[in-house]
């Protein structure tokens, strides 16, 4: 009996807490029709940002905010829609956090500031300009426009964007890219690794630079590119079958570069790292 | 005078019009006039950007010390660059800001020089040893400052800063000495501008929070 009433305590010292923690967050939402061409800016130091399409024409921000010491101001001129993130005093990162989750036309211009992160975007075809210090950066089913993310340490993913301009910088994050395909694909890193798996398809440019970071590759065979890889003072591997170029702008070394093409050479490949190892392998 | 010896001392013309040849070389060279247009425009950009405060001495000298590895300027003696006077007050982040801009046309004037370059067959930095270590970089003084804006914003994104600004200036060391021992090498080049353009986009980033 003694420990039933124990338990029966905790139990509810337990739903007292949870309550109060409930309690403690606050809902919001905000509602705008935005017409074709809208962007949408998400400015939020500490907390998710999560966009995803929604229906019609509507962008929907639901913000949950984790204390009464961050506010939300959220206003839209014209066709320019900004959500803000305002801390009212100088709490900590968890009293100032804000999640959001938002729905937004798919052709909207999105551009989201989320110091912490982690910032996720699915299904959004128009231009896309993620930055985070510290957040990891998710972009998943995107494309036809601008995708530029940056990051001083957050690691980033991307997949399945197909015809985009994709510029990914990071100094620390590593970066890795599945199914990523446009006329120009940039990814500069300092330390972060980079990792590409897929066919490099639609005859652009990509060009993957680190300083000490490894490049992996993966590509099938039925990939259609003409790949050069380099290395200052890391180490190049191969285990793809690439036709050796007989012309090349530099001379190709054993373990340091080579260059190579598969199939009718559609695509431009440029692998860089300048201490780091580069590795192309078959999937 | 070519274009390639006009392009040499484009630094110094942006700066003070240049003398008779160069002169006479800019108004026959529609190429080479668009660029110092486009250089002059930069130029006028950036001083908007720093309406309060100009840069220390130290910035200017970094950037000359810079230009000077790349071979972008004549070695200091007839110092051409201006040597304001810094003021006794620490301006908010718009200093800083000035900084990134100066970063961003440092990669403008190499990116371009290197274009500039007579088209050559690379082959001898690839296949030459590994370059020998360079010191370890630390941070310098604009990256301090840099990270006392940081902490008086988020004291705890203070050491990511400063960790990744050392790799930063370790990447750009490398590269540095990478084009010192091959000045024709195209990779080498490229990996410099990347690493001023790394360092560009931390400060852009940095002063971005700073300034929200």
């Amino acid at each position: 009996m003694a420990s039933m009433t124990r338990a029966t305590r905790l139990g509810l010292v337990v739903a007292l807490a949870t309550c109060s923690a409930f309690a403690a967050d606050k809902q919001k939402e905000f509602r705008y029709n935005a017409g074709p061409g809208a962007s949408l800016t998400v400015v939020n130091e500490f907390g998710s940002v999560t966009v995803r399409p929604g229906a019609g024409r509507q962008v929907v921000i639901a913000a949950t905010l984790h204390s009464d010491k961050v506010e939300v101001d959220s206003s839209q001129k014209g066709n320019r829609i900004e959500v803000h993130s305002r801390l009212l005093a100088s709490p900590k990162s968890d009293d100032a956090r804000v999640d959001y989750e938002i729905r937004v036309p798919a052709d909207i211009m999105l551009s989201v500031r989320a110091d912490d992160g982690p910032i996720r975007v699915e299904g959004v075809r128009g231009d896309l300009t993620l930055e985070g210090d510290a957040a990891e950066v998710t972009v998943q089913d995107c494309g036809n426009g601008h995708v530029h993310v940056r990051t001083v340490k957050g690691p980033i993913h991307l997949s399945n964007i197909s015809n985009g301009h994709v510029e990914v910088t990071s100094v620390g994050g590593d970066v890795a890219l599945n199914a990523v395909t446009g006329p120009k694909v940039t990814v500069s890193t300092t330390k972060g690794n980079i990792r590409y798996s897929g066919d490099f398809a639609g005859g652009g440019d990509f060009i993957l630079n680190s300083h000490s970071g490894d490049i992996e590759v993966t590509l099938p065979t039925s990939a259609s590119v003409d790949l050069s890889a380099r290395s200052i003072s890391g180490s190049v591997q191969q285990d793809f079958p690439l036709q050796q170029k007989t012309h090349t702008s530099f001379q190709p070394t054993p373990g340091r570069s080579f260059a190579g093409t598969s199939n009718t050479g559609a695509s431009s490949v440029q692998l860089r790292s300048f201490s780091g190892k580069i590795r192309v392998k078959k999937q | 005078m070519t274009c390639a010896e006009f392009q040499k001392v484009l630094p110094y013309i942006v700066d003070t019009g240049g003398n008779a040849d160069e002169e006479a070389h800019l108004k026959s060279c529609p190429v080479c006039s668009d660029l110092v247009a486009d250089l002059k425009y930069i130029a006028e950009q950036a001083k908007l950007l720093v309406p309060m405060v100009d840069p220390s001495p130290r910035v200017w000298a970094g950037i000359q010390s810079s230009l000077e590895r790349e071979g972008l300027v004549r070695p200091a003696g007839t110092a051409r660059f201006p040597t304001p006077v810094m003021p006794g007050r620490w301006a908010s982040g718009y200093r800083l800001l000035g900084f990134a801009a100066l970063l961003l046309i440092a990669i403008g004037l190499i990116t371009y020089h290197r274009g500039s370059r007579p088209a050559t067959t690379e082959s001898t930095n690839i296949s030459s040893p590994a370059p020998a270590k360079v010191k370890p970089a630390g941070v310098d003084e604009e990256d301090t400052k840099l990270l006392q804006q940081v902490s008086q914003h988020a004291p705890a994104m203070r050491a990511t800063y400063e960790d990744n600004l050392k790799s930063v200036n370790q990447y750009i060391a490398d590269a540095e000495q990478a084009v010192a021992q091959d000045p024709d090498s195209e990779e080498a080049h490229d990996h410099l501008i990347s690493a001023y353009g790394q360092k560009a986009m931390l400060y852009q980033m940095a002063l971005a929070r700073s300034l929200e």
